[in-house]
């Protein structure tokens, strides 16, 4: 009784506030829609399946064929597996495919690829849905990839991609409205000394312009300032933004360029603590004598 | 694992399969082995000596039920509507090393269901990724069709896009999914598995004559499976055996049909059918009097006519399409003598004028067994996708005789120390059957394939029935050649016969069990029990007799095919000498005693050689014509009455249809 | 007392209470459900809406959570079938269970495409739900499993 009372009371509290009979929580018809996924199902960031679904530029009438000075690299490729294992030539060659084809890999670049390497078509599938950096559904120009693994973490990607996503006005996953950026989550690309870092793929220029570059040490506006470049068609910088040279002489910290105290550099100098490796010059030790007894 | 097994120690397995590649992605297997700091996946540790392997302690079963949580991660809870239920793999095992509750709080998977033809359904959600299937479709049926498509947990298992499995053993994948992911189509929300009964049985799609489970409710086949039999079948059986019994409800015969005055069938009983025969049989004498077998009447039917056409004075008897007069007195001339099993030690086949593909699928399987271990396949014949590379040698006697001349391939038959020839159905249908034989003849001696300890001359067969209608000599009579136009034939489930067999004005007796073109020909028809309703007796192509059960009763007023003899020859006041099964089987027996004895195999006696050179002369020097070899089959899901109605086969047609207009072929 | 009586002139759509009481009106009075509805938990009460079936839909915002919002049914002869809750349509009936706040009357519904009417459970009723076999259902289920052939038509 005493907890009913309690509920009543609260009840008139609550009606105090919000005036009797008026709704506290309003369900919409709108809210009551299906949920739009948030997260892709795709291996990579930029695909939303991992199976094929057909889309107005990817389908079983979509053409696509090598360009004759492709076919040259595509053989020289494959001559540099054995002639009965030309299927271990596959990774380059849809790698070469995906350059040719505008930064993904269609219906057709696949059957093409199954056709050069003779191999079952549901194999190069398998291949191209494995691995990340193949993308099966339509690109930008410029694939920007941000670094999401936990040292680029630690130093502010987050900042990088909430400074893109603020320009550009597109998510993971998604491409610009003038079909210029896509951008992109990747794992650890090993640059982490000069976290944070972004990659741009730049398939405006086909298999003989195309460029994987690294951008590295980068605060929010130099991302920013990074893109806005390629929009205007110029080139950034590539690797570090901030150093000349691999020396700890600094690190974006919260966002900004933080130079290192110059001369008092006091970390990751002197001899370490051991234990040490051992000599490879010398002889190896001799093996220590077996007890007699077993 | 496999050494636990001849222990007689039960490890649970997923990925694990004797006749496939060993995957070991599922971890089920897991044991703890002495001295090891983890425990292992005993389906891929090879057993050592000396080694101790504990498959009960806690850490293994700590183990296994860590792998189980993991499994049930992404598992839906909807047994209550799989049809897995009952039977599957994952629930049996859930029930010993599963957890009553899960700490998983995350969102699960949720996977698009694949499209995999007419006879697969698949519930993608439910796969656990244990890749048998995968397996299955690459090493045995030799389809590069089915793959993992993605990675970690967004794997999905899956065709190319919208392609479909195209294999006709793609049934098979069904048994071999542990769990729902895979299950029966056409079997989808019938039954459940423990209120069927199970009846164990022969297939007679083909002439493998696969052992099969026929499970039934009531009057109804609901599904067939395949059962273990090493020599004939392993465990595989094709598609056509497997989704052809909804064709068993369509199109039945059920009481007997007379065709009345004014043309139009109507239903009568048994005397008065019966009577209706005698009658017209009135005058009739002799061998104007025609029987033909059909490719799904058992022995005990077609010796049962054989005796009633003798009494009748009648010896105008054949087995339909095609080779009614195939010399029948030596066995080893139209058997697959080396087996079916042992089909394996051979070191190199030529196949002549077969498409082993369509004509036997699980028997193609075995070849592509062999290719796999290296054996080279040569070919003659015409030039289709088997599931493996063979070397092709023409389409036409012509080439057989290049062959026969000098060739890489003879020689390599000749090295060869245990070399089998097959010959196709279709080479036995050619009018110039008997000029073909002879090259092969003289091929199989001059590439020695019959040596001691080895006979390498093996016959595919495309009916269930032919090999038995052989063994027990239902064949025209010396006469027959000469006999007058046919007045009256008795189809005994014959209906791919030709149009030159039933004259104009004959009176045409059909008995069967389906109606179709026999039957719309037909006078009187007689119905009968199809196989899943009758036990009888079936010798399959390497001459094992086996012998299927009743699973269903019969519909209507059907009856059993010799039943339906005797009491004609009783009409006909010709009474045949037996009135049980037994007694029909005892004069099996007293033709053909190998037929007596089910289940085993008697391998036929090869004279020597001598038998070719009677051949030889007895079919004289006639040239062989240049026509091409075809297989018998040209559409393998409706070969017989039982397919074409069954509306499962139909569809599969439909698909394999599709397919071909699909824009895979760029 | 007051508010009884316009309750069961209100229910049963007479002026006066003896009328009332006539049309059936004794029986809600024995009801205890009734009873307690209209003398004890009814009087003061808002009248939130009404659906197609003349269910009243009560809300009162000072009643204990849990008892501040119900239902009067619109048939209430119990003999008649009536009280039956099944026949609360679904919109309403998450507003009366707090699964939603808006009542319906406030916020029209919006029905899935696959939605059904409301029907009110009609076992042991004519027109009640009879399965697929049922020998007393007129469109009854072809049990016959095989299908015969039918020779073809006379030439």
């Amino acid at each position: 009784m005493a907890s009913a009372m309690a509920s009543v009371q609260l009840r008139v509290r609550d009606e105090s506030k919000t005036g009797q009979n008026e709704p506290l929580l309003t369900i919409s018809a709108q809210q009551c829609q299906w949920p739009v996924p948030q997260r892709s199902f795709a291996t990579n960031s930029h695909d939303v399946f991992n199976v094929h679904h057909h889309t107005p530029d990817n389908n079983w009438e979509t053409q696509f064929d090598f360009t004759d000075k492709n076919y040259e690299l595509v053989s020289e490729i494959i001559s540099r597996y054995p002639a009965n294992y030309k299927a271990s030539a596959v990774i380059p060659v849809l790698d070469v495919a995906q350059q040719q084809n505008k930064g993904f890999l269609s219906l057709a670049a696949l059957n093409r690829v199954a056709k050069v390497l003779d191999m079952p078509e549901i194999r190069v599938y398998e291949v191209a849905t494995f691995y990340t950096m193949f993308n099966r559904s339509k690109m930008g120009k410029y694939h920007v990839m941000v670094c999401g693994t936990t040292p680029c973490r630690l130093q502010g990607a987050e900042g990088i991609y909430e400074a893109l996503h603020d320009h550009l006005g597109v998510g993971y996953g998604e491409t610009t409205k003038d079909g210029l950026f896509t951008l992109g989550e990747m794992e650890c690309m090993g640059s982490c000394v000069n976290a944070p870092m972004i990659t741009v793929a730049d398939y405006t220029k086909g298999v003989e312009g195309f460029s994987y570059n690294y951008y590295e040490d980068l605060t929010p506006e130099d991302a920013v300032s990074i893109v806005e470049q390629l929009r205007a068609g110029k080139s950034p910088k590539v690797g570090s933004q901030h150093r000349g040279k691999a020396e700890p002489v600094g690190a974006v910290q919260s966002g900004k360029w933080v130079s290192g105290p110059s001369g008092t550099v006091d970390t990751l100098v002197g001899k370490p603590r051991g234990p040490y490796c051992r000599n490879l010059d010398e002889p190896p030790p001799a093996e220590p004598k077996k007890e007699a007894k077993a | 694992m496999a050494a636990c097994d001849a222990a007689g120690i039960d490890i649970p397995r997923f990925c694990y399969h004797q006749r496939l590649s060993i995957a070991g992605n599922c971890r089920m297997c897991l044991v703890e082995v002495e001295k090891s700091p983890k425990p292992v996946a005993s389906c891929a540790m090879p057993a050592g000596p000396g080694m101790k392997i504990k498959t009960d302690t806690p850490l293994v079963k700590k183990a296994r039920e860590g792998v189980m949580e993991f499994l049930l991660i992404n598992h839906p809870l909807d047994c209550p509507i799989c049809d897995q239920g009952g039977e599957c793999d994952l629930q049996d095992q859930a029930m010993h090393f599963g957890s009553d509750r899960g700490r998983f709080t995350e969102m699960k998977r949720a996977v698009d269901d694949k499209n995999l033809g007419p006879l697969v359904k698949t519930v993608m959600t439910r796969c656990i990724h244990c890749t048998r299937c995968v397996r299955f479709a690459t090493e045995i049926a030799g389809v590069q069709d089915m793959g993992i498509t993605g990675r970690g947990r967004d794997s999905e298992v899956g065709t190319y896009v919208d392609k479909l499995l195209t294999s006709e053993l793609s049934g098979n994948v069904i048994d071999l999914c542990p769990v729902g992911a895979l299950t029966s189509k056409p079997f989808a929300f019938t039954a459940r598995n423990w209120e069927l009964k199970n009846t164990e049985s022969v297939d007679v799609s083909d002439a493998l004559g696969a052992n099969i489970r026929i499970d039934s409710r009531g009057a109804e086949v609901m599904r067939i499976v395949p059962r273990l039999n090493e020599d004939v079948n392993e465990e595989w059986i094709s598609d056509k055996a497997r989704f052809q019994y909804d064709g068993l409800k369509r199109q039945r015969l059920s009481v007997p049909l007379v065709k009345g005055k004014d043309g139009g069938f109507r239903n009568a009983h048994w005397s008065e059918a019966l009577l209706a025969i005698q009658q017209a049989l009135k005058g009739v004498k002799g061998n104007e009097i025609k029987a033909i077998a059909g490719k799904l009447s058992d022995a005990e039917a077609m010796i049962a006519l054989k005796d009633l056409m003798n009494r009748l004075g009648s010896g105008n008897l054949q087995h339909e399409a095609g080779f009614s007069d195939l010399d029948a007195d030596v066995r080893s001339n139209y058997l697959m003598n080396t087996g079916i099993s042992g089909i394996e030690k051979a070191d190199a086949v030529l196949l002549i004028g077969s498409n082993p593909r369509l004509e036997s699928p699980v028997f193609n399987a075995r070849i592509r067994k062999m290719w796999l271990e290296g054996v080279p396949v040569y070919l003659i014949g015409s030039q289709v996708d088997l599931t493996y590379a063979y070397t092709y040698l023409g389409n036409s006697p012509e080439a057989l005789t290049k062959v026969l001349k000098n060739s890489d391939a003879l020689k390599r038959l000749k090295e060869a120390k245990r070399p089998a020839v097959i010959v196709g159905p279709g080479v036995l249908k050619r009018s110039d059957r008997d000029a073909v034989l002879q090259q092969v003849h003289g091929l199989v001696e001059k590439a020695e394939v019959v040596k001691e300890g080895w006979n390498g001359y093996n016959v595919l067969h495309d009916a269930a029935s032919r090999v038995a209608a052989l063994d027990i000599g239902f064949l025209p009579s010396a006469r027959a050649s000469a006999a007058p136009p046919a007045k009256f034939v008795y189809l005994l489930g014959s209906d791919d016969w030709q149009e030159s067999d039933i004259p104009e004005g004959a009176f045409v007796v059909y008995q069967g069990h389906h109606g179709d073109r026999g039957a719309s020909r037909a006078d009187v028809i007689l119905p009968a029990a199809a196989y899943t309703e009758k036990s009888a007796t079936f010798v399959n192509t390497e001459g094992r007799a086996q012998r299927t059960k009743e699973a269903v009763p019969k519909p209507g007023d059907s009856r059993e095919d010799w039943q339906i003899l005797v009491a004609l020859a009783e009409v006909l006041k010709q009474p045949l000498p037996y009135k049980t099964l037994n007694a029909v089987r005892e004069r099996l027996a007293e033709v053909a005693p190998h037929l007596q004895h089910v289940d085993e195999r008697e391998a036929p006696i090869w004279l020597n050689g001598e038998y070719f050179k009677a051949f030889a002369s007895k079919a004289g020097k006639a040239a062989a014509s240049n026509k091409e070899f075809r297989s018998s089959i040209d559409n393998f899901y409706m070969t017989d009455v039982i397919s074409r109605s069954s509306q499962v086969m139909a569809k599969c047609v439909q698909a394999k249809g599709s397919m071909r207009q699909g824009s895979y072929a760029s | 007392m007051g508010s009884l009586v316009k309750f069961l002139q209100e229910t049963y759509g007479k002026k006066s209470l003896l009328d009332a009481i006539k049309a059936g009106g004794w029986k809600a009075l024995i009801d205890g459900n009734v009873g307690q509805t209209t003398l004890v938990h009814g009087p003061g009460a808002t009248l939130v809406g009404t659906d197609e079936f003349g269910n009243k839909y009560y809300e009162r915002m000072t009643e204990q959570f849990g008892r501040h919002r119900w239902v009067v049914y619109g048939n209430l002869n119990w003999e008649a079938h009536g009280q039956e809750p099944t026949t609360v349509p679904a919109e309403w009936h998450g507003w009366l269970h707090s699964i939603y706040d808006t009542p319906p009357s406030k916020v029209p519904p919006k029905k899935p495409i696959y939605a059904l009417t409301q029907k009110p459970n009609m076992t042991g009723q004519p027109g009640c739900f009879l399965p697929k076999g049922a020998w007393q259902n007129p469109e009854k289920r072809n049990w016959q499993k095989m299908q015969m052939w039918q020779p073809p038509s006379r030439a």
